[in-house]
């Protein structure tokens, strides 16, 4: 009873707020209203798993970073293209997931998926190209891990005109997290090809964001910083947070579309990612070495004491090993 | 050491009783058979000069006596020390020794005993300055302070009466880590690794030459007669160890070759003998020269002057001093069949083993009169093998020579049986 | 055909032991270097938190990640896929027995090469006492009845899920097989909750003890392997098989004196052909110390592969004998 109430509040706040063209859009993992049940967690985020199957559920959000940005109730206009593991892509159609605005699709298959929200907007004669993008991972133990590494490379699309490509590290795989203290290196495409000079901004889940410029190569590195400071014992170890990545782009191109005609366009593309706590913060080698080193003098001892003052029942006597 | 007899009644050795009762077997061993290996000579040749000539065995450093198997010899070879084996096989020594033991009591411990009361025993008894004496038999144990009453310094072996339990394991190499202390100090020297790995290594070059005497015995009609095969292990009781082992390996080789020749040393049907029970000590080898003397064959034995004594060998894992001894006090005590111990399974399946082995057609079980443990694990013997459809002869002896009449005919008659169940298996 | 037979039987299993061992080690503990891959059921320690370097995954890993799946999609289809994983892993089983553990398992070649160092020293081993030995026996068969049951809790959500692989969490292999491709990580406690904590401690205090232990006592954490309970539940139909022929035997005691795992029924059975005991780690010490021709063998299929023989016990001793400068 109490639940439905809630949710039907939930629903009517967010009807009363009305998407506007230049609002940043984003793809997140996170549920709107945790009172839908929890889904599984897998490598590569929360997963539904249906007979064996895992489905992925994706919210679409406006806003600049996950503190602020709202999730969607009505329908919004533009292409969902879904990339999957093997690289074909198809178009998807949004819908409500779990009450609000988002995406569901299966994964079949082991690999990075790559989704796209295309949405073209004019307003006041300056025309808007947003491009959500989002890639999650499917993976699950039990295929092994002898396919991941061909698996690994990020992929680019050919039919959106300007995506943020996030950098694998050399020594990645389907199991690695980003944590706190690591940096993440994103590529910023316009077209198909690297694009130097673009700004990008890093929005953290605790509102801290951080703008660079990309180099000449395109790329643009960010160093995760810490943001979760719980009580000890509600510390956990896979808390995971989300991150955005912005990318904006401007060009003085011109021409008329179905909402209106244009001087300029401003592309702006966004990744969504997760980060959590680094193994650096809840693991101690001092502690470690120490309770082993320990245990390693401590049995070597006593076992020297043990033979040397013990009279063990039938070896009282010794001989001395040395010639 | 010796308080008396005084040395001016003493005979000339070689005028002696012993000598002659020693002479009188050896010509017996040598003449009565033909074509005896030549390799043989040495050992006919040894036992003339120290039982017939009293001449002594050269030997390096302290002279230490052991009284059974259970002596450990490479613990004493490590301390720079020679063993010597007491057991005797003398009527002489066994009649001096009668003072020392009830009437009925066995022989061997009497004649050992005997020996080491006498002045001038062959082999020679003045110069030990230790004896081991492992307390196996009630009449080994009691035999101690005798001995010791005599003047010699005595060690007891202190050995379990059970050997399956592990607790009696333990005990027993802790008995064997003391005499190691007590050689110790003995010999003012120190145990150490090599001393005892080339201790090990010597009786281990003794052992391999008796395995491979041993084997060769196996070969159908028979290589080598039983009777050389005892004055061979007999000789290992004082001769010096690596010139011993020499001799075995000449003795082998010329076996081997003689076994390709197509040697034979006895006759193709001759029966062919397991020997156990109460061992045959030299002057003492009655029992067997009396069944080769009769067309048998003595092809195999377990007995503590042959195979118990020589058979079995050590291993060891890692050669660190605590491995090797322990190792060496497992191989005194685990494959042990002497029926001391409380149980004799083992000794049932070795002599299984050893008949099926070396295709035995019959059994000679020699227990000497007043040897307890020989004489009740009689039955479980007789069962055992009766049950495999083995004949066995049952033979209650002694050292003396007066019932070698009546023997020759038991032994005839056993191995005319054996001859008569085989031509009709056939 | 004779020949290669005496050659076999008179081989220097020492020697030939340290080569198979060292190259199974390089193979499980480096091979992922060189693109093996053996799969994640082997019936052997290759750890699988050796990440770069495994050349093939520990079987107990994947069984407690499967075991600690929520019980709706264990006895569903998952089931099957766990049935799966064991039966390959029954399948490499079957083939070399516990000579898995004797030969190839990383962590039983460390402990033999402890051991080694050791013997160099000059210091001389630990032996168990009798009772003791029957005892500490159980606690492999304990460890693996929990090693099944806490990831089962964990899937019915009795207990918490940072537990789910409890076997790992305090296998020493896990912090020193992964050392040797220069990972350390494993070497650190996990704060970030009470049982993580507790059980890294756990490990921490383990794998200090097997250090010191198997410096003491020859396949010190052998007598502990659940893996090893496994194995022996699993052993009847394996090819491998080490058989004894107690009429040959005259209880010597050599192979009981050079057993690593302390067997005593090697040396006191002699009415039962099938010897191979729980503890056993089938290295074979016991066929190569053994005088008796025929007595102890081990057979592939029903075919000897490897007597005893007196020609090689006495090869191999006088080895040792003569062998001035090294005490093993």
């Amino acid at each position: 009873m109490k639940k439905s109430t809630l949710l039907i509040f939930l629903f009517s706040m967010s009807m009363t707020q009305a998407l506007r063209a230049a609002d940043t859009l984003w793809w997140s993992e996170t549920m709107p209203h945790a009172e839908h049940g929890s889904s599984q967690h897998s490598h590569g985020g929360p997963v539904e798993i249906r007979r064996g199957i895992y489905h992925k559920n994706l919210w679409l959000r406006s806003g600049d970073g996950p503190v602020d940005a709202k999730y969607l109730d009505g329908a919004v206009s533009g292409r969902i293209l879904l990339t999957d593991a093997n690289g074909e892509t198809k178009e998807l159609s949004g819908g409500n997931v779990h009450g609000s605005y988002g995406v569901n699709f299966a994964m079949p298959d082991e690999g990075f998926y790559n989704l796209h929200l295309i949405r073209e907007s004019v307003v006041d004669g300056a025309r808007q190209l947003t491009i959500a993008k989002s890639e999650p991972l499917k993976h699950s133990c039990r295929e092994g891990h002898d396919h991941v590494k061909p698996l690994m490379a990020p992929k680019r699309s050919s039919q959106v005109p300007m995506e943020i490509v996030r950098q694998r590290t050399a020594d990645e795989n389907f199991h690695s997290l980003l944590g706190y203290g690591d940096t993440a290196s994103f590529l910023v495409l316009y077209q198909g090809e690297p694009l130097a000079g673009a700004e990008v901004t890093l929005h953290t889940a605790r509102g801290w964001r951080n703008t660079v410029r990309t180099d000449a190569q395109g790329i643009a590195s960010f160093m995760m910083i810490r943001d979760y400071y719980p009580p000890w014992h509600e510390f956990e170890r896979r808390h995971r947070q989300d991150y955005v990545v912005h990318a904006s782009h401007t060009t003085d191109d011109a021409g008329t579309t179905d909402s209106g005609s244009y001087t300029k366009t401003r592309y702006l593309a966004t990744l969504n990612g997760s980060y959590y706590p680094s193994t650096r913060d809840y693991r101690s080698y001092a502690y470690g070495l120490l309770l082993g080193v320990f245990a390693l003098t401590f049995t070597g001892v006593a076992v020297y004491f043990y033979r040397r003052r013990r009279q063990h029942r039938f070896h009282e006597v010794r001989f001395d090993e040395k010639n | 050491m010796n308080t008396n007899p005084s040395e001016a009644t003493a005979p000339a050795y070689n005028r002696s009783r012993q000598a002659r009762e020693a002479e009188t077997l050896l010509d017996r061993i040598q003449d009565d058979f033909p074509d005896n290996p030549q390799a043989m000579r040495y050992f006919y040749d040894l036992f003339r000069r120290v039982y017939c000539q009293g001449e002594p065995v050269k030997h390096e450093g302290t002279l230490v006596g052991t009284t059974c198997i259970h002596a450990p010899e490479e613990l004493i070879y490590a301390f720079g020390a020679t063993p010597v084996r007491l057991c005797n096989g003398s009527y002489h020594y066994d009649q001096i020794g009668a003072d020392f033991m009830p009437a009925k009591s066995c022989p061997l411990v009497k004649a050992t005993l005997g020996s080491l009361h006498a002045k001038a025993a062959v082999p020679d008894t003045k110069s030990l300055e230790l004896i081991v004496n492992p307390t196996t038999c009630d009449q080994k144990t009691k035999a101690s302070a005798m001995i010791e009453a005599m003047g010699y310094r005595v060690h007891d072996l202190e050995l379990p009466p059970a050997k399956e339990s592990e607790e009696a394991r333990l005990y027993w190499q802790r008995s064997v880590r003391r005499l190691a202390l007590r050689l110790r100090e003995l010999t003012g020297r120190k145990l150490t690794r090599n001393n005892l790995r080339q201790a090990m290594a010597r009786t281990a070059r003794a052992q391999t030459a008796f395995r491979t005497l041993h084997q060769l015995r196996k070969s159908a009609p028979a290589l080598f007669l039983g009777k050389d095969a005892f004055l061979v292990t007999n000789a290992y009781f004082f001769d010096d160890l690596d010139r011993w082992t020499a001799a075995v390996e000449r003795l082998n080789a010329e076996l081997q070759l003689r076994q390709m020749e197509g040697f034979q040393a006895a006759q193709k049907r001759a029966p062919r003998i397991l020997f156990t029970g109460s061992p045959p000590i030299f002057p003492n080898l009655k029992l067997p020269l009396l069944i080769e003397e009769a067309g048998g064959v003595v092809v195999a034995d377990e007995t503590c002057s042959a195979n118990r004594m020589l058979y079995d060998m050590t291993a060891v894992d890692e050669w660190l001093l605590n491995d090797m001894v322990d190792g060496l006090a497992d191989r005194y005590l685990k494959p042990c069949t002497c029926p001391i111990f409380t149980r004799n399974d083992d000794r049932q399946r070795r002599l299984l083993q050893l008949a099926a082995d070396f295709h035995v057609d019959g059994v000679v079980y020699q227990a000497f009169a007043g040897c307890q443990v020989y004489e009740m694990e009689y039955r479980s013997i007789a069962d055992v093998l009766a049950a495999q459809g083995i004949p066995m002869l049952y033979v209650e002896t002694d050292y003396s020579p007066d019932d070698m009449g009546q023997l020759s005919t038991r032994i005839e008659a056993f191995l005319e049986s054996i001859k008569t169940r085989k031509r009709n298996a056939r | 055909m004779k020949k290669i037979r005496d050659a076999i039987n008179g081989v220097d299993l020492r020697r030939f032991r340290f080569l198979l061992q060292l190259f199974f080690f390089v193979l499980l503990v480096y091979g992922g270097y060189f693109a093996v891959n053996l799969g994640q059921s082997l019936p052997t320690f290759a750890c699988g938190f050796n990440d770069a370097g495994r050349g093939g995954i520990c079987y107990l890993l994947p069984l407690q990640h499967q075991l600690a799946m929520s019980w709706g999609t264990l006895f569903g289809w998952a089931g099957l896929m766990v049935l799966q994983g064991f039966l390959f892993f029954a399948l490499w089983f079957f083939i070399l027995n516990k000579g898995w553990c004797g030969y190839i398992c990383p962590l039983g070649t460390i402990q033999d090469w402890i051991t080694s160092l050791r013997t160099r020293l000059g210091v001389r081993y630990s032996r168990y006492t009798e009772g003791q030995f029957r005892r500490l026996s159980l606690i492999k068969y304990l460890l693996l009845a929990l090693m099944i049951l806490i990831p089962l809790g964990i899937g019915g959500a009795l207990l918490p899920h940072d537990m789910g692989t409890p076997f790992c969490d305090i296998c020493p292999g896990r912090m020193i097989i992964p050392m040797f491709t220069g990972d350390f990580s494993q070497l650190t406690i996990d704060f970030s909750t009470k049982t993580t904590m507790v059980m890294t401690a756990l490990g921490m205090l383990v794998t200090g003890l097997f250090l010191a232990g198997a410096f003491f006592k020859k396949r010190f954490f052998c007598f502990f392997c659940p893996m090893s309970a496994l194995h022996y539940l699993l052993s009847k139909p394996a090819l491998l098989k080490l058989k004894k022929d107690g009429a040959k035997c005259t209880r010597c005691g050599d192979c009981y004196r050079v057993c690593d795992m302390e067997i005593r029924e090697i040396a006191d059975e002699v009415k039962e052909p099938r010897i191979m005991q729980d503890d056993c780690i089938m290295c074979l010490k016991c066929v190569a110390h053994c005088p008796e021709q025929g007595a102890l063998k081990a057979t592939f299929a029903g075919i000897p592969i490897f007597e005893s023989t007196e020609q090689g016990f006495i090869k191999r001793m006088t080895k040792g004998h003569h062998d001035e400068h090294k005490p093993q």
